[in-house]
């Protein structure tokens, strides 16, 4: 059996079969609390978020030790990726549509939001270590979408006994080698078909996340857009890929990368992926044809 | 004590006071529970609300039989974009 429990707009699962539904129960809890309490924290949607309050200051702005460490992890993710992940596409995002909490339909609308925003990078938002105080630049709204909900999973994750896994709607955290000992089963769906599995892995202490535009979709005009905006272009992205699963060392690395691989396609993020040591990656094509990269091993191989 | 409107409605002096003093006592406690309401309404907005508590489900997949053909009862994760 698994508890499940709704948190950021997702079905979050704890999976301790080890456990007695007396423990799972018990577990599954405080899981819900730490989901909770980042939700409360890190959403835009939530105009009484921190976050919230941070993207409508207009001085320095004094961030909470939780808040303060989020945006210093995401300026490494800026660095690392070369700029690929950058949560300032929070006004693109709202320039696109997306601007209250995603449910089929909600977002449909017959003319565009506003103009898309000019261009903004995370490293010219301001962070002092000393004070805890953050700077955005003018026009700035920051939006950490694109890294909460593995980071919350990873927090989750300390909570989880020895071979015990949380699932957050796709981004997994999965400890120990599996109620088998063999490893967990991770099926991947496919990106065409909702109700077939492209390939299922076999995953052992690491997390997994997924990427595609199959889902939080919209139309505005005649035109449809996604969730997933490039910075570059500050546009929802346009990729050879329908799909990127990243399989890391844990569920927020996996999140970010899984991203920034669908965003920049299938050449460019094998060769990302082949580079790191401890990731692996199924990238799936617009034709449906799925690629194995890097380390990642098939259930069934 | 009960009325109905068309006893509420005046037809003489005396009556009329009568039907003030009945509308004063009904006004004084619509204040009250309005006062009661107001005081409820703002604990519930200042009170953060629970997470949702979880529920069990068989919602990951008690599969019969694996890829590789071992039975087990082994919970499976499904990974998609959400």
């Amino acid at each position: 059996m698994t508890a499940t429990f709704r948190a950021m707009n997702t079905e979050v699962a704890v999976v301790a079969p080890a456990l007695d539904p007396a423990e799972e129960a018990r577990l599954s809890y405080r899981v819900a609390a730490v989901f909770d309490a980042s939700e409360r924290r890190f959403s835009r949607f939530r105009p009484d978020s921190e976050l919230s309050r941070l993207n409508r200051s207009e001085r320095p702005f004094v961030a909470s030790p939780s808040l303060f460490a989020a945006l210093r992890r995401a300026r490494e993710w800026v660095n690392l990726t070369d700029g690929l992940f950058d949560p300032t596409v929070g006004a693109a995002l709202v320039a696109a549509g997306y601007d209250r909490s995603f449910a089929p339909a909600v977002l449909d609308r017959d003319a565009p939001v506003s103009p898309t925003p000019p261009p903004a990078c995370f490293l010219d938002v301001r962070l002092d270590e000393a004070t805890r105080t953050v700077v955005r630049p003018a026009g700035v709204q920051i939006d950490l979408g694109g890294c909460i909900k593995g980071f919350t999973a990873d927090r989750a994750a300390s909570l989880l006994p020895e071979d015990a896994a949380v699932d957050a709607g796709g981004d997994a955290v999965l400890r120990g080698p599996g109620p088998l000992g063999e490893g967990w089963m991770v099926d991947v769906e496919h990106p065409l078909d909702a109700g077939r599995t492209i390939v299922t892995l076999r995953v052992c202490d690491r997390a997994v996340a997924t990427s595609a535009d199959n889902r939080r979709r919209w139309r505005v005009g005649n035109r449809h857009c996604h969730h997933l905006i490039d910075p570059r272009t500050r546009q929802p992205a346009t990729t050879d890929l329908a799909q990127a699963t990243v399989i890391a060392e844990g569920a927020e690395r996996a999140d970010v990368l899984a991203k920034v691989a669908f965003l920049e396609g299938r050449r460019a993020a094998r060769a990302r992926i082949e580079k790191m040591s401890g990731v692996g990656a199924v990238l799936v094509g617009r034709d449906g044809k799925a690629e194995l990269v890097g380390e990642v091993e098939v259930w069934d191989a | 004590m009960t009325t109905d409107c068309a006893d509420k409605r005046p037809r003489s002096g005396a009556r009329h006071t009568t039907v003030l003093d009945l509308e004063g006592a009904e006004l004084k406690l619509s204040l009250a529970t309005l006062l009661g309401l107001v005081y409820l309404g703002s604990f519930l907005a200042l009170a953060p609300p629970p997470p949702q508590a979880p529920r069990a489900s068989a919602a990951t997949t008690p599969s019969s039989k694996t890829a590789s053909g071992t039975s087990s009862r082994a919970p499976r994760i499904r990974t998609r974009s959400s």
